[in-house]
């Protein structure tokens, strides 16, 4: 007591200087007896901590002071007021004594927040050692300082704070966030490793060490029981270290639970053993009966499986609770702290294990709270979670460092050495003949490697430090000794095991995890698999199979325990629909942020088409070139944020009427005011964030966030609009029979050019049930309507009306659309079409298949334009009437070759050449429309609509062209590239550029494929002419 | 019962099975028994109602899948020991360095295919997933919810576009998946 007195005295002191008041003795007298009394107030622990503890906390040292202040101050004033003396009011007074207490644990705090920032900013350092070593470092560093300055007394590591304060959160996350599945399947082999190998471990070390002690090696007594509590203590392997290692070395699921469920659970046995060894030593070896040693067997399975048990019934106490959070949304997070925490204090009140009891706690809510709360309370929770223990284990660390840094020190070299020796040797054999025996019943034999990777993994830490500090030096004299002892174990194991463990983990190729989101099918698989197993061990008549009782325990869970614990209990396989919707969210969201790639990810295939290339090409690029320069140049509305760009030449053309327009503008606006929900005025309320419906379970509502997202894509894009007259929506979708409506739309409306618009829609194909669908919004604009088949996983579509986004899964298989305008004739069965087919591949003639007989391979036109009824222009002006004379009439019997229809050799007529440019495109565009990709067709009659395999002949047509024609420097028309070498073809085209020249580059070589976007990139860069790319084309429109 | 079971059990028909399915004496010995206690009349075949008889395949959601998986290659409704057993070897753990002829991961995988399997066409059509879905899941789940599972599911595994499930699809998804551990139980000796 007279130490504690003498340090409260110096504390005073050092209070009047900064207070800046004359220090009167007789008010120091005062205060003192004040503090004293203080003291007696404080917890007994504290107070016996004090009395044997050198190192006493920084926090009770200036609570004691603190309050000692503050009535000291309250005297103070008395005698100021008293003795009339020259005080004056100052200006700004220095109180840190008032702050201390926070001030310290704010600081420590920003320590280790500093600490672990510079940790992960240093490069290198990440790879040498783990991060607890570094922690451990700037621990020792600030310890170093405060010792030099002497404020040595802070050895902020007291065994209260970091089991009343600190361990808890880490636990806490341990239980909640621990695969439960994983946890189970290995619980007998966990339960193995915790209890006998722990028990084995203390026993073992500690005889060692008495055995070695009789000796005389050490020079201290030491005798039985001591060394057997000190083995108690250091046989422990500390969670805290091991989830610090094993979290960095991503060794495979099945070792990580082994080692990290080990050193959870065995904390109950080191509880046991420590309070039974304490208690042995305190009535002194003699006074033991055999009764005690009963005691101690007894209070162990009382411990271990009180703790659990006390854990299972808070945690389910927490999960009945969730219940009814949801009423009070904000505050939803806590309960399942605060009960956590509850359980673990409950159990260190009966001084059951606090750590199983947590760690059962976490396990028991997680199933249940995770369905009843929301999904912004999940997110809390989780982050909340990891904050508070990641931050705990890190101030840990801290201490830790910060504590070895005393004058205390009894450094015992021998002692040390057989320790280490011990402990490493031991554990080696211990999980050695442990895992011979659990071999025999395991299915997942451990290896050899991964016996030695969990030998290895034998972290001592913090709990360790925090148990020897406890220990009273009335009994066990050599207590100062132990703690160094356990200092120099930790920072070997933490250090020397801690930094070469991954290394060796890499070195000995131990099966690292590989964790990724289970797939839909996967989980679907497992659970079929699970019950599959079930009913095998029933027939087999295993009777505690794992399977078994999994099963009948998922039975029992569904019948009885779900109905009383979750709101909404009807589902059966909660992990089922938390998948799908997981996966449905993550589509989603891929979806909307990564559009402008979709269709490029995972095609890279043997089947791969230029112009499947080209159209991924385009839409990758597309944001770059529609957001400015390019398009601007051509008067065309610069702002048209849309990612997604027409691919596709049939949708270019279309040029709605002003009823169109009427409607899409009357569109824009319902849509504006109906997609939004009224803005109310939201009366402030902490109790409620705004967040009127509680959350439905299993997070089906995420999906709204993602109408917002697109909504505001949306909304941001008719802003663009505005401030244009021209309108530029782009549809692009060749395949649907709405394309044959455009068509119609288009030549009615093929003089309304003035105020041209074309719309784009994004459709790949889409399945059959779909096209309905979307028909219905042909004609609204800025509705985007994806569906993507190149990618499977995005087998979504947004139908863009006031429910949202709804997920509909597609029906029809991607083939069939490029049936689907024969529908009514083609079956479904027999498509074999691989998936990355462009419309070129499966129209284009030349590209069919030479024996197809039945109607998917050609379409006959259904529908004609009105010219064809009119004779003069369907003979001479019309160059679409060669095809259509020919392949129609030609389809039922032989799939004309392209070559031999429009060949080049094949004369040009004469007295289409001088046929209007403007007229030309717009009918081959019509054409495309109802005929797929016809528009790649050569059509000879006007200027030169060419398809080029050979250059030089190509130069040469091309001057026959212009010397007949009268041209000047080039030809108008469409250039189609086959077999040409990209380098040549950008030659030609850069020499017969002009501005309404279309170049179709249908190059189909492999190996040139790569070359192609960049070519793609300099013709663009370097003028303005369509590229028309077989059934992709950008903007014809725009020349 | 161990005697009587063994008494009941030729030696040579236990060398038999053993060369046959890898069961060892005693493992083939104790199945035997409870398969003569599966078996209420006393014929030396097992018939569906034996099976259900269990109550753990009772409440089974997949209880009449199991037992008709039993069935596949019986040409009557009852099977021998010999077919008993057969099934059962599927689901021995793999050995390293011996032949696993039944219990290969794609005879395991075959097996769990099966389950969905109900026409045996060897593709898992979006009604057969369905209908395991619905027993999994149960009764009180929205159709759609389930239908959008299931498009999903065969969405996902799909991929030469026919809309089904095929068995070396199948496999590809379970790709990740620790089979061999998965579908293996530990026969007691």
């Amino acid at each position: 007591m007279s130490s504690v007195s003498i340090r409260t005295k110096l504390t005073f002191i050092s209070v009047f200087l900064i207070l800046n008041l004359p220090a009167s003795s007789a008010l120091a007298e005062q205060a003192r007896v004040n503090t004293e009394s203080v003291h007696e107030e404080t917890p007994r622990n504290i107070d016996h901590l004090s009395k044997t503890n050198p190192t006493v906390s920084p926090v009770f040292h200036t609570s004691s002071s603190g309050i000692a202040n503050r009535r000291e101050q309250g005297n103070s004033i008395e005698e100021d007021t008293k003795n009339h003396e020259n005080h004056r009011y100052h200006v700004a007074t220095v109180d840190f004594p008032h702050v201390s207490i926070p001030y310290i644990i704010s600081a420590w705090i920003l320590i280790a927040g500093l600490a672990k920032i510079g940790f992960h900013v240093t490069p290198k350092i990440g790879l040498i050692c783990p991060e607890s070593c570094i922690l451990i470092v700037v621990g020792a560093i600030i310890g170093l300082l405060l010792f030099y300055t002497g404020l040595e007394r802070v050895g902020p590591l007291t065994p209260n704070v970091f089991f009343l304060y600190m361990l808890p959160p880490i636990i806490l996350d341990a239980g909640y966030f621990m695969p439960n599945r994983l946890f189970f399947d290995n619980m007998t082999s966990i339960l193995l490793y915790a209890v006998v190998g722990t028990v084995w471990n203390a026993l073992t070390i500690g005889f060692s060490l008495w055995g070695v002690g009789l000796t005389g090696l050490y020079g201290v007594d030491m005798p039985l029981l001591d060394t057997l509590l000190f083995s108690s203590i250091v046989s422990a392997v500390d969670p805290v270290a091991v989830l610090a290692v094993f979290e960095e070395i991503h060794v495979n699921e099945v070792l990580y639970i082994l080692v990290f469920g080990e050193s959870l659970l065995n904390d109950a046995v080191t509880v046991v053993l420590y309070h039974m060894f304490e208690g042995y030593t305190e009535m002194g070896q003699k006074n033991i009966l055999p009764i005690d040693y009963l005691a101690g067997v007894l209070s162990f399975i009382v411990a271990s499986l009180g703790g659990a048990l006390l854990g299972v019934v808070w945690g389910i106490l927490a999960a009945f609770l969730s219940r009814f959070t949801h009423h009070v949304l904000i505050i939803e997070p806590l309960f399942v702290f605060v009960l956590g925490y509850l359980s673990y204090l409950t159990a260190e009140l009966f001084h059951l294990s606090g750590i199983v009891a947590l760690t059962f706690c976490g396990m028991t809510m997680k199933n249940y709270v995770e369905e009843n709360i929301s999904y912004k309370s999940h997110i809390t929770l989780k982050y909340t979670m990891k904050m508070l223990a990641n931050t705990s284990e890190t101030i840990i660390f801290l201490f830790l460092g910060a504590s070895t840094v005393n004058e205390n020190h009894d450094w015992n070299t021998w002692f040390v050495i057989m320790t280490i020796l011990f402990c490493s040797v031991y554990r080696s054999i211990g999980v050695l003949i442990q895992t011979w025996m659990l071999n025999f019943f395991r299915l997942h034999k451990i290896n050899k490697v991964e016996q030695f990777i969990m030998a290895y993994g034998g972290l001592r830490g913090a709990v360790a430090f925090a148990l020897v500090l406890v220990v009273s030096e009335k009994y066990i004299p050599s207590k100062s000794m132990m703690v160094t002892t356990i200092i120099v174990v930790v920072y070997f194991t933490v250090f020397l095991q801690g930094m070469t463990i991954g290394p060796l983990v890499r070195f000995l190729n131990v099966a690292t995890s590989n964790k990724t989101k289970p797939s839909m099918n996967e989980r679907l698989h497992t659970r079929l698999i699970d019950h599959l197993m079930a009913g095998i061990e029933d027939i087999a008549g295993h009777l505690i199979g794992n399977y078994h009782l999994r099963d009948k325990f998922k039975h029992y869970n569904n019948k009885f325990i779900r109905p009383l614990l979750t709101r909404d209990h009807h589902v059966k396989e909660p992990k089922i629909f938390e998948t799908y919707s997981k996966l449905n969210l993550t589509d989603a969201m891929n979806l909307v942020k990564q559009n402008n790639i979709m269709g490029s990810v995972t095609r890279i295939d043997q089947k791969i088409s230029l112009s499947s290339l080209i159209r991924s090409y385009t839409q990758s690029n597309l944001p770059r070139y529609s957001d400015g320069s390019v398009l601007s140049s051509q008067g065309v509305t610069s702002q048209s944020e849309s990612s997604f760009v027409n691919l596709d030449m049939g949708e270019l053309a279309y040029s709605p009427s002003y009823k169109d327009l009427a409607d899409a503008q009357l569109h824009h606006i319902l849509s504006d005011s109906m997609f939004k929900p009224p803005r109310r005025l939201h009366r402030y309320s902490r109790d409620v964030i705004d967040e009127t419906t509680p959350h439905p379970p299993f997070h089906h509502k995420t999906r709204m966030q993602i109408r917002h997202i697109l909504n505001d894509k949306k909304s941001k894009k008719r802003k663009g609009y505005h401030h244009n007259n021209v309108r530029n929506d782009y549809i692009c979708n060749g395949k649907g029979p709405k394309s044959q409506k455009y068509s119609r739309q288009k030549k009615q409306n093929t003089d309304s050019n003035s105020r041209k618009t074309t719309s784009l829609r994004f459709t790949l194909p889409a399945s059959i049930s779909e096209i309905s669908e979307v028909e219905n919004y042909s004609h609204q604009n800025q509705e985007m309507v994806l569906d993507d088949d190149d990618n499977p996983l995005f087998g979504t579509v947004f139908s863009p009306d006031d429910n949202g986004i709804t997920f509909t899964a597609r029906m029809t298989p991607p083939e069939n659309d490029t049936h689907k305008r024969d529908t009514d004739k083609i079956s479904q069965s027999t498509a074999t079409m691989p998936l990355s087919c462009t419309i070129t591949e499966t129209t284009l003639p030349w590209k069919r298949d030479e024996n197809c007989t039945d109607g998917c391979c050609v379409w006959k036109q259904q529908e004609f334009p009105p010219w064809v009824d009119n004779k003069e222009y369907h003979v001479y002006t019309s160059l679409t009437n060669t095809f259509m004379g020919k392949i129609s009439s030609d389809a039922d019997t032989k799939t004309p070759d392209v070559f031999t229809v429009f060949g080049l050799e094949k004369p040009i007529q004469e007295d289409t050449k001088n046929e209007n440019i403007n007229t030309v495109n717009k009918f081959i565009v019509s054409q495309t429309d109802n005929i797929g990709a016809e528009s790649v067709l050569p059509k000879e009659e006007d200027s030169a609509n060419l398809e080029i395999e050979n250059v030089e002949t190509a130069n040469r047509f091309i001057n026959r062209q212009l010397y007949n024609t009268g041209a000047e420097s080039a030809l108008s028309g469409e250039y189609s590239f086959y077999h040409v070498h990209p380098k040549e073809s950008e030659e030609f085209v850069s020499k017969n550029q002009k501005a309404e020249n279309k170049v179709d580059v249908s190059i189909e070589m492999q190996d040139k494929l790569a070359k192609v976007p960049q070519m793609l990139n300099s013709w663009q860069e370097s003028q303005a002419f369509v590229i028309n790319l077989s059934d992709e084309e950008i903007m014809s429109e725009r020349l | 019962m161990g005697n009587k079971s063994s008494l009941m059990l030729q030696e040579e028909e236990i060398a038999e099975i053993q060369d046959e399915t890898g069961f060892s004496p005693s493992q083939i010995e104790r199945l035997y028994s409870r398969f003569t206690s599966l078996d209420k009349g006393d014929n030396g075949t097992l018939s569906r109602e034996d099976f259900l008889r269990i109550p753990e395949l009772a409440i089974n959601p997949l209880g009449d899948r199991i037992v008709h998986a039993f069935f596949t290659d019986a040409h009557d409704d009852r099977i021998n020991f010999r077919q008993f057993m057969h099934v059962l070897s599927r689901f021995r753990p793999l050995k390293k360095n011996r032949e696993n002829k039944f219990n290969s991961r794609e005879e395991k995988l075959r097996f769990a295919f099966r389950m969905y399997d109900l026409d045996d066409d060897n593709k898992i059509s979006r009604d057969e997933l369905l209908a395991v879905l619905h027993m999994m899941v149960g009764a009180n789940i929205s159709e759609e919810q389930l239908a959008s599972i299931a498009d999903r599911t065969i969405m996902e595994a799909d991929t030469d576009g026919d809309q089904m499930i095929s068995f070396e699809e199948f496999c590809a998804t379970l790709e990740r998946t620790d089979v061999e551990e998965k579908m293996s139980i530990r026969f007691l000796h």
